[in-house]
């Protein structure tokens, strides 16, 4: 299962962690119960502090992606799509609020962001 | 597993004073320029000198009351100092395996054999780096539930760092409550492996903190005089001026990106912090 | 303190070739020389080889990294003074049985009278030279241990000259007698456990 980081992105490593993980569970490489390495096991392998990967785990834990049974490790829990569909909804919130942030010092005014917006929507579909 | 309490040691021209709590299962660095304590502080530990103040326990122990039992669970490397250039390897073996009673001289002689070390030469005779592999071998054959690494990988090139690294992951791997405390001055290995940072300059400690957030969190802001002017600077920890250009340390990375989408900045990472720290205010 | 002894008797075994030279000359001086000189050189000959483990301790920091391994500071004196009494009197015993077989004589009793005597009197001597090899650094060591050794060798030459011309039994005579042997003894015990606490009390404050 090899999971790919990339050390001198300004992306933190745990972020890179999930969304990796987050991909395989949407391609079927994993799967609801499957295990995930331990948190040693894969620092080693990745060469990153443990401390690192627990963040990672924590962060699956939160969004609703995985659960962690004290003493036997990590494993694939999608019990709550609702929660993940909640987690979603969360970063692209997170994401819109950042471009908002964004025009804002660019003096770029709402009607011009509406307007770039449905653009891109446009050609994307 | 090692709590030192306001711990101090006095010489002519330099004073250590820290304290610190490491805890089961952590490796933990020390980074710091040459003579900034690191040493000292891993003498302290061992007993090596005496502390004029503070207590230092090891195993929730006084660190000098420890007992044959208790030290034949700690592993040590020191930078310059192992056995006799004399002996050679066969006959560090018979010692080792005289000292400590969970010596595994199985594992020794395998490990000697995938590092290249001769069995039958005298260690006067080893290069640098064998020397170094040797001194970690010695270290961690008897499976020490504390290891004291200083340097351990000094002088080593990148492949033979990484096997040296490689055998400390085995080592926590098969002993998930060991610890690790490691100082070197070789950045990137800490990076690889430490949980944890203590940045010691001067005698004491003037950063501990996670190593994910040394490099997720922290960052270096490069601006000119007037970019300087204008930023907020609530979050900036260090501040250093090379050629007119200021180089800001913050450990709000998120902060800064979002706010300054157009200013230089860097990830922060242990030298950067070692600089900073060391020559900006 | 075992895996102390046997890393000295490991250091000390790559000077073999020393040692068996050494060893050697003394025995051929035992069969031209008097007694008592022979068994006062081979003792300085012994205690010598042995406390120049305290050169390999010293001069490559290895003392610092020994006292990390399952021992401690007291283990390193007691073990060194074991190692070096032992050494000493092994050699003295060798060489007492090495020119007693060249000679085809039986060991008498007065000449393990004699052995015994100027054993204590190294015991002596040992019991200033360790407390001065713990306390300094290998430089200045080897100068106090040299001006030690050398005021040593004094009555060493002197009973050469002053007795060659009586016969050997009655040079020991001389020398020997139980009252003197137990009073000679009891100093040489007195002395190294003076010495011991002395080196115990250096080695416990050293810092590295």
């Amino acid at each position: 299962m090899p999971i790919i980081i990339n050390t001198t992105s300004m992306i933190p490593i745990y972020e890179q962690i999930v969304e990796d993980i987050k991909i395989m569970i949407k391609d079927g490489e994993l799967k609801d119960g499957d295990p995930l390495p331990s948190i040693r096991i894969l620092a080693n392998e990745l060469k990153i502090s443990a401390l690192t990967v627990k963040k990672a785990y924590d962060t699956l834990e939160e969004k609703g992606l995985a659960k962690t049974v004290h003493g036997k490790g990590t494993y694939i829990s999608i019990l709550d799509q609702a929660k993940i569909d909640e987690e979603n909804r969360k970063e692209l919130e997170d994401d819109i609020v950042s471009l908002l942030k964004k025009a804002e010092r660019y003096h770029v005014d709402k009607e011009d962001i509406k307007m770039l917006f449905e653009l891109m929507m446009e050609e994307r579909s | 597993m090692i709590t030192l309490k306001d711990v101090t040691k006095h010489y002519n021209d330099f004073t250590l004073s820290l304290s610190m709590d490491i805890k089961e299962g952590a490796i933990s660095a020390f980074v710091g320029t040459n003579g900034a304590g690191k040493t000292t502080t891993f003498k302290a530990i061992l007993d090596l000198i005496k502390i004029d103040s503070g207590s230092i326990k090891i195993f929730d122990k006084d660190h000098d009351k420890l007992d044959r039992s208790d030290k034949e669970k700690i592993g040590v490397v020191l930078a310059d100092a192992t056995f006799s250039k004399e002996l050679k390897i066969n006959d560090v073996i018979i010692i080792l395996e005289t000292m400590y009673h969970d010596f595994d001289g199985t594992f020794f002689r395998q490990k000697a054999s995938d590092l290249n070390l001769p069995l039958d030469k005298k260690l006067k005779e080893f290069s640098t780096g064998m020397l170094v592999r040797f001194k970690v071998l010695c270290a961690i054959s008897h499976h020490p539930k504390l290891l004291l690494l200083d340097e351990p990988t000094a002088g080593l090139d990148v492949l033979a760092r990484t096997e040296i690294l490689d055998l400390l992951r085995d080592h926590m791997l098969k002993y998930p409550d060991a610890t690790i405390i490691i100082s070197s001055h070789i950045a990137s290995d800490l990076e690889a492996i430490a949980d944890d940072i203590y940045l010691i300059d001067d005698g004491n400690i003037v950063l501990h903190e996670d190593l994910d957030k040394v490099i997720d969190d922290y960052a270096i802001i490069k601006v000119d005089e007037d970019g300087y002017r204008d930023i907020d600077k609530t979050y900036i920890l260090k501040i250093f001026k090379d050629n007119g250009v200021y180089h800001l340390l913050t450990d709000q990375r998120n902060f800064y990106i979002e706010n300054y989408p157009d200013v230089v900045i860097e990830k922060g990472d242990i030298d950067k912090l070692l600089t900073m720290y060391a020559k900006g205010e | 303190m075992k895996g102390l002894f046997i890393k000295d008797i490991l250091t000390l075994k790559t000077n073999t070739i020393y040692l068996i030279s050494m060893l050697v000359l003394a025995v051929l001086l035992s069969i031209e020389s008097s007694m008592i000189f022979t068994y006062f050189f081979v003792g300085l000959l012994g205690s010598s080889f042995a406390t120049s483990s305290f050169s390999y301790d010293q001069s490559e920091r290895c003392l610092m990294y020994l006292l990390c391994l399952p021992t401690n500071r007291r283990q390193y004196v007691k073990e060194k003074y074991l190692f070096i009494i032992t050494v000493t009197i092994g050699f003295m015993a060798t060489i007492l049985l090495i020119s007693s077989l060249i000679q085809n004589t039986m060991i008498d009793i007065n000449e393990l009278y004699l052995l015994l005597a100027i054993v204590m009197m190294i015991m002596i001597y040992i019991a200033f030279v360790i407390p001065i090899k713990i306390a300094f650094p290998p430089e200045k060591a080897i100068i106090v241990h040299l001006t030690i050794t050398a005021i040593m060798t004094i009555p060493l030459i002197a009973s050469n000259g002053l007795y060659a011309d009586l016969s050997q039994a009655d040079a020991i005579k001389a020398i020997v007698d139980p009252m003197g042997l137990i009073c000679i003894s009891i100093s040489a015990f007195i002395c190294l456990f003076v010495s011991y606490l002395i080196s115990a009390k250096i080695m416990a404050n050293k810092n590295l």
